[in-house]
This record gives structure tokens, sequence and C-alpha cells, in this order.
């Protein structure tokens, strides 16, 4: 067996060293998407996170994936402006309906949803979100499969 | 120590990492050592998260640095669950991972963004009788991974990536039919689940997992596996769910060459990226090279193609290879260069480089540092945005 000693307090360190508090916030950005692009009003959170749900990992809409594949970061602003020049400069269109995102910004209408289109709610996450979903399903197949192993069990006991 | 004393603090470290959220980890360059199959060592047939007992020992064995200058010819105890504290009976594998990083991005020269993240942790188990399997995973994630969330909260879910059950078929049990959720089939199974082949195509392990029936076969130098994809159910409404098929085949002609392609087709009435209804198709080939056991080359090329109603058509790429330097055992540095020309952001190609520096430097721990450097388009201009990621792993 190994007898070195591990270069713990060095990794400590590197960990202390490198360790910030938290994430920046991005609570400016609906603001900040008002002012850059000259809107009337300040759009929703749920323009860029399924159903106004906030936080790391949420922002998931087309319209935010259009903007983070153009280089938007949590909490920078500077970001934030050159994602959206980009799709202004690229007329981008994240619901492909024909109409860019920053026209349907302007306009007051979602760039996530197509002109015309039926609405399908904000996807909610989670089991059993609707009936017949995976509760269900899978508790019944665990349960079938349990009760196969029972079976099988008691066949090699005897 | 005390034997119930070792019991009780394997039985709280394991309580603690179960509380975090949960990725798979795969190691495709372990075919440096002629280990070209992912069935041996971990308990879904194409690699990732839950070791068999061989895989439990050739992580003590070969993975992580030897210290007295000696291979190791046995594992010893060190190596079981909970190193050795809570033995297991034969039927039933169990395994835990938890993994914290420090995340910092820059843009610019300005620093966007620096915090610390629980990545991954998670309980991971499977029994087996005779031929039947019950396989599952439960963890926490404190933010995102929704699609894998089995509560229903903006933060602090419960979360389920993969739970399957499953019967081996075959005289050598090479064959196994699985139904329930699990990581898609397709390309390398990778732990670097923000890799252009990894998201573009929406196959990484972190939350890419989807609900369906798989059938896999692991033979001598042959590996493959089909999954008919009945959507991820842990999302609603069902007009979000995808359907369709992924799978991939590999086929090592020799101990440290591998070579494999890989398909997938899918329909959502809405796609939850695409905000419309719309097909996809990825189709690509992957490949593993060892010319020298400190060397391996693994490398991915996908063709991206999607139909978004009414009569939208876009295609692009993504492609990735890699470098991985083992000059000491448990000592990896590497680098990896990949491309992607993907819809919507179909004007010009986003590349980033990384270079990674993985050391598996004790029983079932290890530390890696990236750094990775991507060029972004944006209109007419590119952007730089450098990250910098410290990981922390353990495992149980």
């Amino acid at each position: 067996m190994s007898t070195h000693r591990f270069p713990l307090p060095a990794l400590a360190g590197l960990v202390v060293a490198t360790w910030s508090a938290s994430a920046l916030a991005t609570s400016s950005f609906p603001g900040e998407v008002q002012n850059h692009l000259g809107l009337s009003y300040t759009p929703e959170c749920s323009v860029c996170h399924s159903g106004g749900q906030t936080g790391s990992g949420t922002a998931n809409t087309p319209f935010a994936m259009s903007l983070k594949s153009r280089g938007l970061a949590p909490g920078s602003t500077s970001s934030l402006d050159t994602a959206l020049d980009a799709l202004t400069a690229e007329n981008t269109d994240s619901d492909h309906d024909g109409l860019t995102d920053v026209a349907e910004l302007a306009k007051g209408t979602d760039p996530n949803v197509p002109e015309g289109a039926d609405v399908v709610g904000p996807p909610q996450y989670g089991c059993a979100v609707s009936p017949g979903g995976a509760t269900t399903l899978d508790l019944g197949a665990l349960l079938g499969l349990a009760l196969v192993a029972s079976r099988l069990r008691r066949r090699a006991a005897r | 120590m005390p034997v119930h004393i070792r019991t009780a603090f394997a039985l709280l470290a394991l309580t603690l990492v179960s509380l975090w959220p949960s990725r798979s980890h795969a190691y495709a360059w372990m075919i440096r050592r002629d280990y070209t199959a992912c069935a041996m060592c971990h308990a879904d047939p194409s690699g990732g998260a839950l070791l068999t007992p061989y895989g439990r020992a050739l992580g003590e064995t070969v993975l992580r640095t030897r210290y007295d200058g000696k291979a190791a010819e046995e594992a010893g105890k060190v190596a079981d669950f909970a190193f050795g504290a809570v033995p297991l009976p034969e039927s039933l594998l169990l395994g835990a991972d938890v993994r914290w990083m420090h995340l910092g991005v820059s843009q610019k020269g300005e620093q966007v963004d620096s915090r610390g993240v629980w990545m991954q942790a998670d309980l991971q188990g499977q029994y087996t009788v005779d031929r039947f399997r019950v396989n599952g995973a439960i963890g926490y994630a404190d933010e995102g991974a929704l699609p894998a969330s089995i509560t229903h909260k903006d933060k602090g879910n419960v979360v389920s990536r993969v739970h399957w059950v499953g019967i081996d078929l075959g005289d050598d049990k090479q064959w196994l039919v699985r139904a329930g959720r699990m990581n898609l089939p397709f390309g390398v199974r990778s732990i670097e689940h923000t890799l252009f082949v990894r998201n573009t195509t929406r196959t990484d392990t972190k939350a890419a997992q989807q609900h369906g029936v798989a059938v896999s076969y692991n033979g001598d130098g042959f590996r493959a596996e089909l999954m008919a994809i009945a959507g991820n159910l842990q999302v609603a409404p069902a007009a979000y769910r995808d359907h369709g098929y992924s799978g991939y085949a590999e086929w090592a002609p020799l101990p440290k060459l591998a070579v494999g392609i890989s398909s997938l087709v899918t329909h959502a009435d809405q796609d939850i990226l695409l905000g419309a209804p719309a097909w996809r198709q990825v189709h690509g080939g992957f490949g593993r090279y060892s010319p020298i056991q400190a060397l391996v080359i693994t490398a991915e090329v996908d063709a991206l193609y999607q139909s978004v109603k009414p009569g939208i058509n876009d295609s692009g790429y993504a492609a990735m290879v890699q470098a991985d330097v083992e000059p000491f055992q448990g000592v990896h540095v590497g680098g990896t260069f990949e491309a992607k020309n993907a819809t919507p952001d179909h004007t010009n190609a986003t590349t980033s480089t990384w270079l990674t520096a993985w050391w598996f430097f004790a029983p079932h721990a290890d530390v890696r540092l990236d750094w990775v450097n991507a060029q972004i388009p944006a209109g007419d201009a590119k952007i730089t945005q450098t990250t910098t990621l410290l990981q922390l792993h353990g495992y149980l």
C-alpha cells in the first residue's frame, strides 16, 4: 500500500483560491433588452425562461438558446448586447414563423411561439406531470419485474 | 477503526452524496489498455456511471496513480463500494458520485461568471436476479437538470436520470433488452457533456436521457445498441416529447482501434428548443485509436439536419478530435479541438479548444482542470470566450 502523502493542503488552497461565493445575477437582463432594442415595455422573464421559472439552467427557450449560441453569458450585459446585435444582424427567427425575433419583440409577440400556431403551454417537469406519465409506467414495470424476480427466486429455492 | 464506525462513516457519506445531482462518467480512452467495450466495467452496456466489480477493480489497479512504483496485482477491498466498509451481495451493485466544480468565464477580457457548482452526485444501484435487472439512480439538483426532475419545483429538485428494467439474453448474456429511462446510445459516451458533439445532438449524459426500449449487443470486437424513443416522460405536455430512434454500432478490428457509426431520428410536435413541430436527424461516425499506450486519439463527426414546420430545413455539423496523453499512471494531459455549425446558428462555425489536466490521485477520487477557449460568431464579428473549470470528483 502506498505511503505517499496526498497533497490535500495544496488542493484545498487551489479550491479556495478559485472559489467565488455566488453566481452573478441576471435580473437586469429584461431591462437591458428593453433599453438595447428600444422597446416600449419590459419583456417577461418567460421570453428566456420556460414558464417564467428563473435560475441557473432554466434559460432554455428557443430565443434564449439563440442568445446563448451567440455568446450570452450569465450576468454580463455586454454579452447580452453583443448577442442582441448579432440576432439583429442575422435576422434570427428562433420560432421559424417568418418574423424575426427582434421584430416580434418590437411588435410585442413572443419570439418563441410561431404566429398562428396552436399554443402549447410551457414545458412542465417532474414525475407524473401528466396522467399515464412516468410514475404509472415505471412503477408498473418495476412491480412487474419484482413479481417475476420473486417467482424465479421461489422456483430456485425449491 | 471499529467496523461499526466505518460502516456509519460509509452510510453518512452515502447519504451526503445522494443529496446531489448526478452525471455519468465514462472513459473512452480505456482503449489504451485494450478495453474497447463498456459492459465489462459498467452496468450500462454503452458505458457510464454504475460500475461492475471488474470496473471497480480496474479503477484501483490501472486508473489511479500508484505511488509505490509497482503495478497493483489485486485491487483489494478499497476498490469495493464504500471502500469495502459495506459488503454487498453479488446480486447488488451500488455506487455514488459527487462532483464539485468551480466555473470561471471571461469574454473580451471581462470576467462574466465565477461560481462554484455542485455538478454531480447521486446514488446508483442495480439488483440482479438470474437474467433480470432493475437499475436506477436518484439524486438532488440544487439548480437546473429540470428534464431529469421527478419533483416539480423551480429549484431543489429530486432527479432520476436513469431507471430501467432489463433482461440479459444469449449464452454469454451478450444481449440486453431494457425498458425505462436511459442514456441515448449515440457516438462517444463522453463525460464532457458540453462538447458540441454531445449538446448539439442532445445525447449528453447530464439530462438528455429519454424513456424507451433498447436492445444492446456486446460481443468480441463489436458492440451496438438501438433504442426506440418514447420521449422524456418527465416533461409535459406530451407535445414536447421526442419520438424516434437512436443507435450506434462500433467495431474494433484491433485491440487498440475502434470505429463506429451513429444515427438518430426524432420528431416532436413541439420541439422544446426549436419552439415548433420538428424532425431532427443526426448521423455520424466516431473512432478511437491508441498508437502507443500513452496516447489515445478520439474523434467524432456528426451531420445535423432538422426540418421545422412549415417546411423550413436546416443542416449543419458538429465535430471533435481529442488527444489524451497519460505519461504516468493516473495522470492525464490532453487537448480537444471541436467545431460546430449547427442550426439555428448556421452563419459561421463556432470553434473551441480545450486544454486538460486530470489526475486520479487517490482511490475513488480525481481532480481535473480545463481551460477552454471558444470563438463564437456574433454577426460579422467573433467573440472570444474563455472558460476555466476546476472539478473535484469522488465516488463510493
